[in-house]
């Protein structure tokens, strides 16, 4: 993991983006945070630059974010994701063990954030 | 009345409804055993008279559910509401009945009405915890007519100003829709106002 | 206000979020036998010696902590309080609305108990019936539309394990003999035998001997079982067979009601009734009725099939065409009733006379058709044909008078007269009126398309 973690965080709703964004500068960890508002952005982000890692919302107008874990798969099927949501069904967890992302239930308890942060 | 909630404030109150029908959703599904599919709550501001107007194009023209009444920070009803030709099915998939009268007995009401008890509590208890708030649940009570009974059953105020909040649901595995519909009445919104700008003011810090 | 509470038909608690008990009304008193004054400040899990459900102290803390009220309905929560009814000790049935309010200034909740126990009881009622029609609409419309017994039967018994969850179904029907009872179902189980004789020492032999209904418990196959055994009966109430259910002897009352299974009788009857007229009706289609022998259309069918039979397994077979000689002259003489009676005699002769696989028409008037399957050469059917005639001559005591006939006998034999239904009974018609062109009492066998005759003098009645 290099030194400052680039990070891209994926979510319709700009007040979620913003409370996950407070929750990730208390992690202690360093961090570049690019914000997409929707998985088409999302992509378009991935095929311009590279990131560490991706915080994807899970329920989101256009493509979900399990179809957009899977079309950044395509391309770099080792990028370490998390998925978070509020719709903390075990059925949608299953479905993102199935990709290999992590799951975060919203709202976002800040140790397990640090922690996956973190691995 | 676009300007009663600027859009940081109306996305605040999207956010908020998903988790708490994110909650919701993760209690129903494990009583119905079978994941169930949320859309994105549609938030609409309406005056009583157009609400007729938005219900008619949200809604089937039967519709059979549960209202619940809530007061607090926010006052208003919430409601979980089926075609009127569905509305006991959720009841046989959670009950597990397999021969089941022709008519809504007695019983499958009261469980229907437990079931959108405990949907619309949990909606509204996590938006109250969220926001700090304190919000008191009536209980829930049966309903069955058309979208404009529906309307005068969660508006009882003539001159009421409404926030419509709307929630489509279905199961995936079955074919059953539903609709989680709350209705806030905005007359009194000056306590739900100072809520979201407390809550925001937190999120952000002096970032704004 | 505490008056009007202490009056109330339904139970009324408050409680604080560890559930402890501030208020008691009378109905609590007088369902749990527990008095108030026992009941205050105490938490409902001390007051029972069962828990409470986890709901109910999840929707007290709901109700005080976040102010929300909560509906716990029956069907979702059976057992929310171990309560029971006064007088019969029997669960009472019970849902709960928990509100949240204020009690001497604090934070508690009001549990509004009701008694759901007429209602459960109705609606399980309501259910049974509206089980029971579908279950009567389905083997009813089976009998209607005249489908095969055995799906009848299938049916019926799968309802009936439906309705009776954990038991299984069987029938058991009567042979001709009345000696055997034979299970048409092939049992999924192991309860049911699926042969038994009348005189068996069971539950459903039993049922069969005395055609009354048996509620026993009875060992079969080293599993105990409680059997119910109703005798089914034909309209002429003649006993046909046993209807049965068995279940594992762990209870006596088995887990449908004693109404349903009667009905399930009564169902099962109906279906045997309409299958035994059915049975009836194409008797009468295919039998004549003043003899009754076979009819032309029984004939031709049994002699397609015989054909076909015969064909596969290389084997000839013989039919006897009969005109009674004589019978004109009794009828003429003593009245069509004397012919009639000749009639009757002479079949049951011939009936009697010729193996069970033999098969003995009636075209109609004096004319008598045999299909013998043993019969397979000339010289067999010439000897068949003298033993009929001797038979047939025989003369026959009728109401003090002495009626005598005779016969000429036309032979055809498979496959060199015919080979088909048609070929044959033409072949036999033609031989018969050969034989009759030679005098009374004759047989005759001709191939026609070779021209030669091929007769035997039948040792003629005289």
């Amino acid at each position: 993991m290099p030194q400052v973690q680039r990070l891209l965080l994926v979510d319709d709703s700009r007040v979620a983006r913003l409370t996950l964004k407070k929750l990730l500068q208390n992690t202690g960890v360093e961090l570049e945070i690019h914000e997409a508002s929707n998985a088409d952005e999302a992509l378009q982000l991935f095929s311009e630059q590279t990131f560490d890692r991706a915080l994807i919302d899970y329920n989101m107008p256009g493509r979900d974010g399990i179809e957009l874990a899977h079309e950044i798969q395509k391309t770099q099927p080792d990028l370490p994701m998390i998925l978070i949501t509020a719709n903390i069904q075990d059925a949608i967890q299953e479905k993102a063990a199935q990709l290999n992302m992590k799951f975060l239930g919203k709202p976002v308890d800040l140790e397990q954030l640090t922690q996956l942060i973190k691995s | 009345m676009r300007n009663l909630f600027s859009d940081d404030e109306q996305e605040a109150i999207v956010e908020l409804m998903n988790l708490g029908v994110g909650r919701a959703a993760s209690s129903l599904s494990r009583l119905v055993q079978d994941e169930v599919l949320l859309s994105v709550p549609k938030v609409e501001f309406v005056q009583l008279e157009t609400a007729e107007e938005t219900f008619k194009e949200l809604l089937p023209k039967a519709l059979a559910g549960v209202t619940q009444a809530f007061e607090g920070f926010i006052n208003g009803k919430a409601a979980l509401i089926f075609p009127e030709e569905r509305s006991l099915e959720l009841v046989r998939i959670v009950v597990g009945n397999e021969l089941s009268a022709s008519e809504i007995s007695e019983l499958e009401q009261d469980t229907l009405a437990e079931l959108g008890n405990i949907l619309l509590n949990s909606c509204l208890a996590s938006l109250a915890n969220l926001l700090k708030r304190e919000i008191n649940t009536a209980l829930p009570e049966a309903y069955s007519g058309d979208y404009q009974r529906m309307l005068e059953v969660l508006c009882d105020q003539q001159d009421s100003l409404i926030m419509l909040v709307q929630i489509d649901f279905s199961l995936r595995q079955r074919n059953l829709q539903g609709y989680l519909v709350f209705i806030i009445d905005l007359n009194s919104a000056t306590g739900f106002h100072s809520a979201l700008q407390d809550y925001l003011a937190d999120l952000l810090g002096n970032d704004l | 206000m505490l008056e009007l509470i202490k009056l109330l038909e339904t139970g009324l608690v408050i409680t604080n979020s560890q559930s402890q008990v501030l208020l008691w009304n009378n109905w609590m008193e007088r369902v749990t036998g527990i008095k108030a004054q026992e009941a205050n400040n105490r938490s409902l899990a001390q007051l029972f010696s069962q828990p409470p459900s986890p709901a109910l102290l999840d929707a007290i803390e709901q109700a005080c902590n976040d102010r929300l009220s909560r509906r716990l309905s029956h069907q979702l929560h059976p057992f929310l309080l171990p309560l029971s009814q006064p007088a019969s000790g029997q669960q009472l049935h019970h849902s709960i609305l928990a509100r949240p309010m204020k009690f001497a200034g604090q934070s508690a909740c009001l549990l509004q108990i009701n008694d759901v126990t007429n209602t459960v009881r109705r609606e399980q009622h309501l259910r049974d019936a509206e089980a029971l029609l579908r279950f009567e609409k389905e083997i009813l419309s089976l009998v209607a539309h005249n489908q095969p017994i055995e799906s009848v039967w299938q049916a019926l018994t799968t309802g009936m394990q439906k309705l009776a969850p954990g038991s299984e179904a069987g029938l058991l029907l009567l042979d001709e003999h009345s000696q055997y009872l034979t299970n048409p179902v092939t049992s999924s189980h192991g309860y049911l035998p699926s042969q038994l004789t009348v005189n068996s020492q069971t539950p459903a032999g039993a049922a069969a001997r005395t055609g009354r209904l048996q509620l026993a418990e009875f060992q079969n196959q080293e599993q105990p079982a409680f059997w119910w055994c109703h005798p089914l009966t034909t309209s002429e109430e003649r006993l046909a067979g046993v209807l049965q259910l068995a279940w594992p002897a762990t209870t006596q009352e088995p887990t449908a009601s004693l109404t349903l299974l009667e009905r399930s009788a009564q169902l099962a009857a109906i279906a045997l009734q309409n299958h035994q007229q059915l049975l009836q009706v194409r008797y009468l289609a295919q039998h004549d009725a003043l003899t009754g022998l076979a009819n032309r259309s029984l004939l031709n069918d049994r002699l397609q099939d015989q054909c076909v039979h015969a064909r596969q397994k290389q084997q000839g077979f013989a039919l006897l065409f009969i005109d009674l000689d004589g019978f004109k002259s009794v009828n003429d003489e003593y009245g069509h009733d004397a012919g009639d009676a000749l009639l009757i005699e002479l079949s049951r002769r011939l009936q009697k006379h010729l193996d069970s696989r033999d098969l003995v028409a009636r075209l109609g008037g004096d004319e008598l058709v045999v299909l013998s399957q043993q019969t397979q050469t000339q010289h067999q059917a010439f000897a068949l044909a003298e033993q009929l005639n001797d038979l047939l001559s025989q003369p026959f005591d009728w109401q003090g008078f002495h009626l005598q006939a005779g016969a000429s006998i036309g032979i055809a034999l498979f496959p060199d007269q015919g080979d088909t239904a048609n070929k044959l009974l033409t072949q036999a018609d033609n031989a018969m009126y050969l034989a009759k062109s030679r005098g009374k009492g004759q047989a005759a066998s001709c191939d026609l398309s070779a021209v030669v005759y091929n007769e035997q003098n039948s040792n003629s009645e005289g």
